[in-house]
């Protein structure tokens, strides 16, 4: 086995590639700048209302006067909550631009891909609609600004999504050498920029230099974008790819991580826009004649709501109730606090969501430090389980945290903590509890509510902590620290 | 305001590198450009004393780790959208699934000990150097590297357990 500080140096350099920045950061940092200045002297100035002017920019379509362009309908924001049209955020300093470009003065379109690519009515409306967000985001950046050449224009695909359409358009600058993308989604033939995936938006120098093909004529792209609220993967590859999706793994009724199954995803002339739940981050792999040409989490870490079910950390009323039904005197403020981090840590390393959220037990440690124990349902019915402790206003620790099998929960000992102050909650059936020293010595320990913070014994942290029933009979013996399965391996 | 010519040329130079930086700091590529940005900003606002200073990397590192906490908490919730594909090269299942499951480790490790490790063997900067940036002891810097290891060499021996404190936030 090879020393860990040696593999860690390997996946950081794997990880990192010879990625650059996206933007032009100078330019950015610059805007960013700015606006702060900006901000400032609109504080200094003690304006009262803040305008968020500039109203949605929306790409109007106009007839072709050589393509018979059908009217694309002028999207406007949603009227009911259903609708599939997103709406654009207005930017507090985007600039007024003149209307739409029509589409018969764009470049005409060849190999687009997607279902909808023999629609040119889509096609054409994604093409404006592209074009409109790739010129209003360029139009922010600071001068001089790189323009976009519009000769440039390419929609990559135009493909069904859900109930909704989904396209990606890329442009060149003048110079040649800098790409920008732009996600088009909306109904139909109603499509409106929704913001540049900055992310993908790189000089073209650098994607020759590295290999990668997005800007190619074979692209070669994974990602994820929400279309009516849902996420979708998205891949480009060349043809004759074969691509291997692999989900997340899960957590089993038995706290077991239960590795995922790797599946074909069917690639459709080189493309697969699918639903994805995208938590734990799931991995597309794709390869060709034997050689892995690329392969990439649908997103390296975050939260997505995902199709058919939206996760959520746990509501502020299962909190609320929570903290009721809890044992001792737990706090409200930790638990959420608590709550969420192991929601982030259940979602950030597997596909499961959470059901359910208790309150273990809560109190303070000698300092008056709030310090609680809680547990996440998840839907195998086992639970991730976590203690927190406030030292400081603004932070908070754990120091065990990890999976329990389901039926664990109201028998397992917990023990937690160090050299300072070790938290102590019982089994249900406990009648009393010790914690055993280094010397064999087994101090007794008062359970208020079936727990307690108390002091290490001579300030030497102990080694494990037995609880016992009323016949004097040991129910559970649990090392410091042990008994829970950390999901990060 | 400071010296824009100099600026500029430390961003196009090193702005790359931050940028590594902060994606092993954060896991998203997204997220590590705005944090870049951000701590590039604050340091153009004050860029006469980071150039007096004598070494406005380690300036913005600093302000990069320092601030990376709450760049994850405030952006948790958005959509990250940028990813494009490693580098073609060879299948080597067995070695990727090795990495993979450091690197979903390392994700999990607390803030304050996966930034030691990104500048112990990342960055490669020394103990002392790690310390300063961390505003820690070099005692903490090896106790922190020592039990980040150990975490990491439980993932890869299939052997993992939690035994550290783990801060959550900071």
């Amino acid at each position: 086995m090879r020393p860990a500080d040696e593999v860690l140096r390997e996946v950081f350099a794997e990880q990192v590639g010879g990625r650059t920045p996206s933007t032009d950061m100078y330019d950015a940092v610059l805007v960013r700048h700015r606006r702060r200045r900006r901000r400032a002297m609109i504080g200094a100035a003690l304006a009262a209302v803040v305008v968020l002017g500039g109203a949605a920019v929306v790409a109007t379509g106009v007839r072709g006067s050589d393509r018979s362009l059908p009217a694309t309908p002028t999207p406007t924001r949603p009227t009911s909550p259903t609708s599939c049209i997103p709406t654009i955020p207005p930017g507090p300093g985007a600039p007024t631009l003149p209307p739409a470009v029509p589409a018969d003065q764009l470049p005409a379109q060849s190999r687009v891909r997607g279902s909808l690519a023999g629609d040119q009515a889509v096609v054409d409306a994604a093409l404006v609609a592209g074009w409109q967000g790739l010129r209003e985001s360029n139009a922010q950046l600071p001068a001089p600004r790189k323009e976009l050449d519009p000769a440039t224009l390419r929609v990559r695909f135009v493909e069904r999504a859900g109930t909704g359409t989904l396209a990606l358009i890329t442009a060149a600058d003048k110079a040649g050498s800098w790409q920008a993308a732009q996600w088009v989604e909306g109904q139909g033939r109603t499509l409106v920029p929704v913001g540049g995936p900055s992310g993908i938006t790189s000089p073209l120098d650098f994607e020759r230099r590295s290999g990668q093909l997005f800007y190619g004529i074979d692209p070669l792209y994974i990602s994820a974008a929400q279309v009516c609220g849902l996420t979708y993967g998205v891949v480009l590859a060349p043809a004759g790819t074969t691509a291997i999706l692999t989900g997340p793994p899960h957590v089993d009724a038995d706290a077991r991580l239960v590795p995922p199954a790797p599946r074909p995803l069917p690639l459709r002339d080189g493309l697969a826009v699918f639903p994805a739940d995208v938590r734990g981050g799931p991995t597309v792999a794709l390869s060709r004649d034997g050689t892995v040409l690329g392969r990439r989490a649908l997103n390296a870490e975050g939260e997505y709501a995902s199709p058919g079910s939206r996760p959520a950390s746990p509501s502020a009323e299962q909190i609320d109730a929570a903290v009721r039904d809890g044992r001792g005197s737990p706090d409200r403020t930790l638990v959420e606090q608590i709550a969420g981090w192991a929601f982030d840590t259940v979602s950030r390393s597997t596909g499961d969501g959470v059901t359910g959220v208790r309150v273990l037990w809560g109190g303070r440690d000698r300092s008056g430090h709030p310090w609680v124990l809680i547990a996440l349902r998840l839907p195998s019915g086992a639970w991730y389980v976590s203690d927190g402790l406030s030292e400081q206003s603004n932070s908070f620790g754990s120091t065990n945290s990890g999976a329990l099998p389901a039926d664990r929960l109201d028998d397992t000992l917990f023990v937690s903590g160090g050299a300072g102050d070790v938290l102590l909650v019982a089994p249900k059936a406990a009648a009393r509890v010790g914690l055993v020293l280094s010397t064999g010595e087994e101090v007794p320990v008062h359970l208020t509510a079936g727990g307690a913070v108390i002091p290490s014994p001579n300030g030497v942290k102990p080694l494990r902590a037995r609880a016992y029933d009323a016949d004097g009979q040991v129910i559970a013996s649990q090392a410091l620290n042990d008994g829970l399965m950390p999901l990060g391996g | 305001m400071g010296d824009d010519e100099g600026f500029h040329e430390f961003v196009s130079s090193r702005s790359p590198a931050l940028l590594r930086t902060a994606y092993l700091l954060l896991g998203d590529w997204e997220l590590a450009e705005d944090l870049v940005q951000t701590a590039l900003a604050k340091a153009y606002r004050h860029w006469g004393r980071v150039i007096g200073a004598g070494s406005p990397e380690a300036y913005v590192r600093k302000i990069m780790v320092n601030e990376r906490r709450s760049w994850w908490r405030r952006h948790r919730g958005r959509e990250v959208v940028g990813a494009v594909p490693e580098r073609a090269g060879p299948d080597e299942s067995a070695a990727l699934a090795e990495r993979d499951a450091v690197w979903r480790a390392v994700l999990e490790l607390p803030p304050r000990t996966r930034a030691v490790l990104v500048l112990r063997f990342w960055e490669d900067l020394s103990e002392a150097e790690t310390a300063e940036t961390l505003g820690c002891s070099i005692g903490t810097v090896k106790s922190t590297t020592s039990r980040g290891l150990r975490r990491l060499q439980q993932v890869l021996d299939g052997n993992v357990l939690a035994s550290d404190r783990r801060e959550v936030q900071e």
